[in-house]
């Protein structure tokens, strides 16, 4: 009996110190940060693995269809232009979605009603929007060559939609990191409705 | 032949559908945010100051954001139009309460029922009545959903001997929940 005891504290002890190594911070994914690997598929069954897109730059976009921040941003067809402005030069757009009511078939209906060329691919358990600490949609990540955080944040300067002229920052870290210059602004606050997660 | 009770019955039964009726259609009929405008006189001596803004009601599971909105939403806006010499201060907040969604995203707002309002410096020269306009701006977000939302009220105080409305005490309320900096 004693032995039992002894050995559930230690499972607890261990349980507790795994979820405390594991628990979200809060803080985001500093800009340098390793990006957290995934593998998810895309609408039409397309497995995704970051690991294979090494070298290329790749920006992810987390996004849920139902928000009316992502609607505007498709609306005024911000996503989808810049995404077509950046293909020529080789970066990679994938769009994620972490809602968790999402499924492929929704994701597949949205992308030919919106008509975007680029992959959405099915989180709808949430565990890579939770590793890279996805808290809105939109919510913006570009990673560099090398494999590591190079933005984080927001689309643009513009939470309510009332700038005439916003500032698109992933237009500009796009740009300056395809350019080889460093990034002016590498981390900003993301806004927008937040990540319907599962848990 | 006939049972009464068994009529009775049967009248509690149609009774209950139709109250259960009506009370889901109101239930899916009720707009998750009510908002109605408040203002704490009905006229106002030039020189002194009243109190102007949004009573927001909401349905239980909604909420609506502080001026630091956390790690998602917007914050409430109201934006006053006046005529020239009206000075209008910052939102007055009263407590926030901080919520934390799955996913770890924390986020300060408003469940339930809350005032946010400003208060108007009335110029000491004024006189007859002041008309302005308050346009209010909120995103209204469920676990699920998020819902932009606005609303434009129009509104005159008198100007002459001070006299309080009937939202007077609605304001007392609320003014004592704001942290005193």
């Amino acid at each position: 009996m004693r032995k039992l005891i002894a050995s559930l504290c230690l499972v607890g002890l261990v349980a507790v110190w795994g979820a405390g190594s594991w628990a979200d911070s809060g803080d985001p994914l500093a800009p340098g940060a390793t990006a957290p690997a995934f593998e998810l598929s895309d609408e039409a069954g397309t497995i995704h693995r970051l690991a294979d897109l090494k070298g290329k730059v790749v920006v992810l976009e987390w996004t849920n269809p139902d928000c009316p921040f992502v609607r505007r941003h498709y609306k005024s067809g911000t996503m989808k232009n810049l995404a077509q402005k950046y293909q020529a030069q080789g970066v990679v757009w994938l769009a994620i979605n972490s809602t968790r009511n999402a499924s492929s078939q929704s994701n597949a209906e949205w992308k030919n009603a919106q008509g975007f060329i680029y992959p959405i691919l099915d989180d709808h358990g949430g565990e890579v929007g939770k590793a890279y600490r996805a808290k809105t949609t939109p919510h913006m990540f570009i990673i560099g060559t090398d494999g590591n955080i190079a933005y984080n944040g927001a689309i643009d300067s513009d939470p309510s939609g009332e700038e005439q002229h916003p500032s698109n920052y992933v237009d500009s870290a796009l740009s300056e990191l395809l350019q080889k210059h460093p990034i002016t602004t590498a981390l900003t606050k993301s806004y927008g409705c937040s990540v319907k997660y599962a848990s | 032949m006939f049972d009464m009770t068994d009529i009775e019955g049967r009248m509690r039964y149609v009774f209950f559908l139709v109250t259960a009726l009506i009370s889901f259609a109101g239930q899916a009929l009720a707009e998750p945010v009510t908002a109605t405008l408040a203002v704490d006189h009905a006229s106002v001596e030039a020189g002194k100051k009243f109190s102007a803004g949004i009573l927001f009601k909401l349905e239980p599971g909604w909420h609506i954001y502080w001026k630091d909105p956390g790690d998602s939403g917007l914050p409430t806006k109201l934006k006053f139009e006046l005529p020239a010499g009206f000075q209008v201060s910052e939102i007055r907040w009263p407590k926030h309460e901080e919520f934390v969604m799955p996913g770890n995203i924390k986020i300060n707002g408003y469940e339930h029922e809350v005032l946010l309002w400003s208060e108007i410096q009335v110029p000491s020269d004024a006189s007859g009545a002041v008309n302005f306009t308050l346009k209010g701006s909120w995103l209204n977000c469920s676990a699920s959903v998020c819902v932009p939302e606005k609303k434009t009220f129009q509104h005159s105080v008198a100007i002459g001997k001070d006299s309080g409305s009937s939202d007077m005490a609605l304001f007392t309320t609320w003014a004592a929940k704001v942290p005193t900096e």
